[in-house]
């Protein structure tokens, strides 16, 4: 038995094993051993069934996603972080970073600016503090800004695609699986009309073999009774 | 399995494959129907059916048509886009409140500032037509007014100052008092800037209010008057006992007023922007409403019925399961 690109699994006398390894992205790859027991990751020769399943979606669907929120989160930080920092704060200090982190996953508010919201650079002039808010008018107007994919849609555009693309992919895999599933039951069913056992057949057959043997006994028995017959004679 | 709209129940294929509805075998097609077929059948439909149970469940439970994206992408896509509508709509109606009231409260000083100036005014008419030693009682009763003035000018709403522009925490007018000898001498200063104050009211538009004190009060170097220099002239004419003066600055008083006049109705054209926007996200966001619950709330009664059907259909199977499983040939021979 051969399992990815002809590797074997179990030969004659021999079984070889398969294993897991964690990968750089803290996630499990499958690993073939060879007989010394050095593994060779086969991740890429899997191309089917169940498993390439899990694989496509762990590696494939999901991170790609996560991508786009990521560019997301990104783009909405280094927006609104480079207009906070051009605007001036309460006191007349230059803004802040108004995001801290790297992407979808740690975006959070600068800690200083959650402490102590006088921070927040709403005005476009250090000397106009108290009352301009024409950089938080400036940060407001990026909503209606063409920022994402490639400067043709707005953040709430990019978002609601993605929320559009995930919830497609889902529908788009639940039709592929009721229509094979659909032909694996319609070959089940033609397997099991070739090959299936059905009971009345089998009764049938059961009780046409037990009366054949019936009868042939009975031939038996009427020979035996005619030989009987013969032999008193003598 | 989509929910809401499709097929009441998926039928999975294979019970009944090869045979006419009345029972009849099609011509060409030979189906053995084993035990297995029968049982594994019987399995994928009631399978099939308890999911309709559980869509119909979900969506009676939720009352919504759309529980997640995959139930239906594009509608939820829309879904989405109204829902960021709604929030700026109620963002957008917050800012025109904010606009309103503080037009509300600017217009409202403007209208006691106007209606004092008005009283400065008939009292240096009826000044200028008399010379008596009223014009000292008169002086008086001006100095009054013009500290009310003063005190107008510089209103606050919400602790921040309503004429001195962007300065919110700065007085916007203060009288120099450093050396004061006598009352010709003071003058009154602008503190303030020239900025406004801005509301977001609608998509890229936003209504700009002027705060700037001195178009209002202090605008000789612009061109136009100097409302306290006006009542300062006035009040020293009347101590003097000067009717030049007096009637020369009364008529002054009536172009201070224009100039404040001005900026009200400038202010009350805003407000009836700012009203008109109001009343066209009051009736928009009914519509949007509408719109979000046509495309998730889910039809109820529908829901209801298809569910009550989807039961039967499910009953039904099960008590057929329970008839076709059990008999054969062998039971029959014992």
């Amino acid at each position: 038995m051969l399992v990815a690109d002809g590797r074997p699994l179990v030969g004659a006398g021999q079984q070889w094993q398969l294993s897991t390894q964690v990968n750089t992205r803290n996630l499990h790859d499958v690993v073939w051993l060879d007989r010394s027991g050095t593994p060779t990751n086969i991740i890429s020769d899997i191309d089917g069934g169940q498993l390439k399943g899990y694989l496509e979606v762990r590696d494939g669907i999901i991170p790609a996603d996560m991508n786009r929120l990521d560019t997301l989160a990104q783009t909405m930080m280094t927006d609104i972080n480079a207009l906070h920092q051009a605007g001036f704060a309460l006191d007349g200090s230059a803004g802040e970073a108004f995001f801290n982190g790297l992407g979808a996953g740690n975006i959070a508010l600068n800690p200083n600016i959650a402490a102590d919201p006088d921070l927040i650079a709403a005005a476009a002039d250090a000397l106009t503090v108290p009352g301009d808010n024409r950089q938080a008018i400036a940060i407001a107007n990026l909503q209606y800004q063409l920022t994402m994919n490639g400067n043709t849609a707005t953040y709430h555009d990019s978002y609601s695609a993605l929320i559009r693309d995930a919830g497609n992919e889902v529908l788009k895999s639940n039709a592929y699986y009721h229509h094979q599933s659909d032909m694996l039951a319609q070959l089940e069913n033609r397997r099991e009309s070739i090959s299936g056992v059905s009971l009345d057949e089998e009764m049938i057959h059961l009780i046409k073999f037990q009366n054949a043997y019936a009868a042939a006994a009975k031939m038996i028995s009427a020979a035996d009774e005619m030989l009987q017959t013969v032999l008193q004679m003598i | 399995m989509k929910g809401g709209s499709g097929p009441a129940v998926r039928i999975p294929v294979g019970l009944f494959c090869g045979y006419r509805n009345d029972g009849s075998q099609k011509k060409g097609m030979i189906m053995r129907v084993t035990q297995n077929t029968v049982t594994q059948s019987l399995v994928r439909y009631l399978t099939a059916q308890n999911e309709a149970l559980y869509d119909r469940q979900t969506i009676i439970a939720s009352q919504k048509r759309i529980n997640k994206p995959s139930d239906d992408p594009i509608a939820m896509g829309k879904v989405l886009d109204y829902r960021q509508t709604l929030a700026s709509i109620d963002q957008y109606r917050t800012n025109i409140q904010t606009g309103m009231t503080r037009l509300d409260v600017t217009e409202s000083t403007l209208k006691l500032v106007d209606d004092l100036l008005q009283e400065v005014r008939s009292v240096g008419q009826t000044e200028a037509g008399r010379t008596t030693e009223s014009r000292q009682l008169a002086a008086d009763q001006v100095k009054k007014l013009y500290d009310q003035i003063l005190d107008l000018a510089n209103a606050t709403h919400n602790d921040n100052y309503m004429f001195s522009g962007y300065l919110t925490k700065t007085a916007p007018f203060s009288r120099d008092d450093s050396q004061p000898t006598t009352f010709d001498q003071y003058t009154v200063r602008y503190n303030g800037d020239t900025g406004d104050a801005e509301f977001i009211v609608a998509t890229n538009s936003k209504v700009t209010i002027d705060a700037d004190g001195q178009p209002i009060f202090h605008n000789a170097a612009a061109g136009g008057l100097n409302v306290f220099d006006i009542m300062r002239d006035l009040i020293v004419g009347l101590e003097n006992d000067d009717s030049d003066v007096i009637s020369a600055q009364t008529g002054m008083l009536d172009q201070a007023r224009t100039q404040i006049n001005n900026i009200r109705a400038a202010n009350s054209s805003i407000y009836y922007q700012l009203e008109i926007t109001e009343r066209h996200w009051q009736n928009y966001k009914p519509k949007i409403k509408e719109l979000m619950a046509r495309e998730e709330e889910a039809d109820i009664t529908k829901a209801v019925v298809e569910l009550q059907n989807i039961e039967l259909a499910y009953q039904t199977t099960l008590a057929t399961a329970a008839r076709i499983i059990q008999p054969g040939l062998v039971q029959f021979l014992q």
